[in-house]
């Protein structure tokens, strides 16, 4: 059985490809991770984690169109699945309850 | 925008890359013709071409690992098949990403370093072929099945001959033989 909580990157990852919506592949999903998370990011470790992701069921791949910009090669598509959403929202309650009556964290803003 | 064709190196790493990623090495050419600085391609690339080696180590590990039982090694005992390299002598088995680093390195910060390197090995190559004449002259055997396949594996200690005067002995008789 898949494991259902995700990592940090992981969930970056999958909220920036809902982000992105229906052409996310590595380039947007890199850079809308930086644009919200102000963060660099690698792109083979995008791919990394998409491919972990998507193995586990989390995301669907497809090929996409290829452009001359790209040398000719294909884009990988993604979208996020329904497992991918349930992950998301079983991580979000996960983090919230450690969240919550942390003391050390009341009345401060992040 | 950047120029429309990358540089050969770029090319050849970005071969590299598309031999277990062909999206990710679309995806680092489109951002470089986009206009992303030529530091942060080297950065990408290196990177991905790191993460491609070791996919393609963890394939040719997991492919060892699916074969039912070992392969016999020395002496019938069977060899762990994830320590075994059957991909023959390719770049990442001397070093890889690494290695390729380091030549970069050298060639862009010290040219005058590959000097050294290349005086290292024609030392070693120097060593190597008056091991091989002494040896000759000497008329020494090989070393046989019970040990290890090393060439300074084959000297012989004896209780009045230590290491270092092996070392030493080894030279004296390398004078002597250049002075004949």
């Amino acid at each position: 059985m898949p494991r259902e909580l995700l990592t940090d990157f992981e969930l970056m990852i999958l909220l920036a490809a809902l982000r992105v919506g229906e052409q996310a592949y590595g380039v947007p999903i890199a850079r809308e991770i930086e644009k919200t998370g102000g963060r660099t990011v690698a792109l083979a470790a995008v791919y990394a984690a998409l491919d972990r992701l998507e193995r586990n069921g989390f995301v669907s791949a497809s090929l996409g169109e290829a452009t001359p910009e790209r040398g000719g090669r294909a884009k990988k598509l993604f979208e996020v699945t329904p497992q991918g959403l349930r992950a998301i929202k079983q991580t979000q309650r996960a983090l919230v309850a450690l969240w919550t009556d942390v003391p050390q964290l009341k009345g401060r803003r992040a | 925008m950047n120029p429309t064709q990358p540089s050969f190196l770029v090319v050849a790493l970005l071969r590299i890359v598309e031999s277990e990623n062909e999206p990710l090495a679309g995806d680092l050419l489109e951002e470089w013709r986009a206009g992303r600085p030529r530091r942060w391609l080297w950065t990408q690339l290196l990177r991905a071409v790191v993460t491609t080696l070791r996919q393609k180590r963890a394939g040719s590990a997991q492919l060892l690992r699916s074969v039912p039982s070992g392969l016999p090694g020395r002496q019938g005992q069977l060899l762990d098949p994830a320590t075994l390299n059957l991909r023959g002598p390719r770049v990442a088995s001397v070093g890889g990403a690494g290695l390729l680093g380091i030549v970069m390195v050298i060639t862009v910060v010290l040219p005058q370093a590959w000097f050294l390197v290349f005086a290292g090995v024609a030392g070693g190559v120097l060593i190597g072929v008056a091991t091989i004449f002494l040896r000759r002259g000497r008329g020494l055997s090989g070393p046989d099945d019970s040990r290890p396949l090393s060439l300074f594996g084959a000297v012989e200690l004896t209780d009045l001959e230590t290491r270092p005067q092996v070392a030493r002995n080894g030279l004296i008789r390398l004078v002597a033989a250049w002075s004949d």
